[in-house]
């Protein structure tokens, strides 16, 4: 059994890959159109075989419940890691994205958190 | 500060309240991230943190999940598998990343990555080719 696939609720498929892709730096492996959504993958370039993230549409209401309740805590929907979290920070500020917590340390990791644009926050970590 | 921001302050200071502790680990980390392909000396490194080196493996270990010389040996492999990818042949890149004994790597290499160093350069030239 191997994981190749992962999830994120996100409130625009569209808005998402732009952000996605552009913004984070993702590329997109999948989208093939399903009635009024897609199924619509990223993977990031630095392993394009690796690990899918599923740009999955809201299309169930309790689960916006969820994510609204998750995003208010200021809870990350998932994380992604990264080699230089202090580059990598000012390189998405640069790019406008909101960052409710800055690179800070915990033990041997520092983490960032930010918002997607589509409703959920992320977080980004690297060990140190 | 948020629900999260308070969690994370609060596991810092419960899991990592030692400060100086962690600075000393995170600083023998970063010498084999960084001397990887040099010959690297576990219990030197222990007393350059200022630990004894059994005290310095249980506290790496606890930090990273694995012992100081299980992540050495994964950073090699793991810049190996680069250098191989990237063409290099296989005895070249094992000394290259500090082994001298080039069969010790090749079975330590298909361990850790599941395939040996001339499955790898296949698979590569394969996908460039296809």
């Amino acid at each position: 059994m191997r994981i190749s696939l992962a999830s994120i609720l996100v409130k625009d498929q569209k808005k998402a890959l732009e952000f996605y892709t552009h913004v984070l730096g993702f590329r997109k492996k999948t989208d093939i159109p399903m009635g009024e959504h897609s199924w619509l993958t990223v993977v990031s370039p630095e392993q394009p075989d690796g690990v899918e993230l599923v740009l999955e549409p809201m299309g169930f209401p309790p689960a916006k419940v969820f994510q609204e309740e998750l995003f208010r805590a200021g809870i990350p929907y998932t994380a992604f890691q990264v080699d230089d979290i202090d580059a990598e920070y000012q390189r998405l500020l640069g790019l406008g994205v909101d960052f409710s917590m800055e690179p800070t340390q915990m033990g041997p990791t520092k983490i960032a958190v930010f918002d997607d644009t589509c409703g959920n926050n992320l977080q980004i970590f690297q060990m140190l | 500060m948020n629900y999260f921001q308070e969690h994370v302050a609060a596991l810092t200071r419960q899991l990592y309240a030692a400060e100086d502790l962690t600075e000393r680990v995170v600083f023998a980390k970063g010498y084999i991230d960084q001397f990887y392909h040099e010959p690297i000396d576990l219990g030197a490194l222990a007393k350059a943190s200022c630990l004894s080196k059994f005290h310095f493996i249980r506290v790496f270990k606890r930090y990273y999940g694995q012992t100081p010389g299980q992540y050495l040996k994964e950073v090699r492999i793991r810049h190996a598998k680069r250098l191989i990818s990237a063409g290099m042949p296989a005895k070249e890149a094992a000394l290259e990343v500090g082994y001298s004994s080039v069969s010790s790597f090749h079975s330590l290499y298909k361990f850790l990555t599941g395939k040996t160093p001339g499955a790898t350069q296949k698979a590569i030239l394969e996908n460039q080719t296809s």
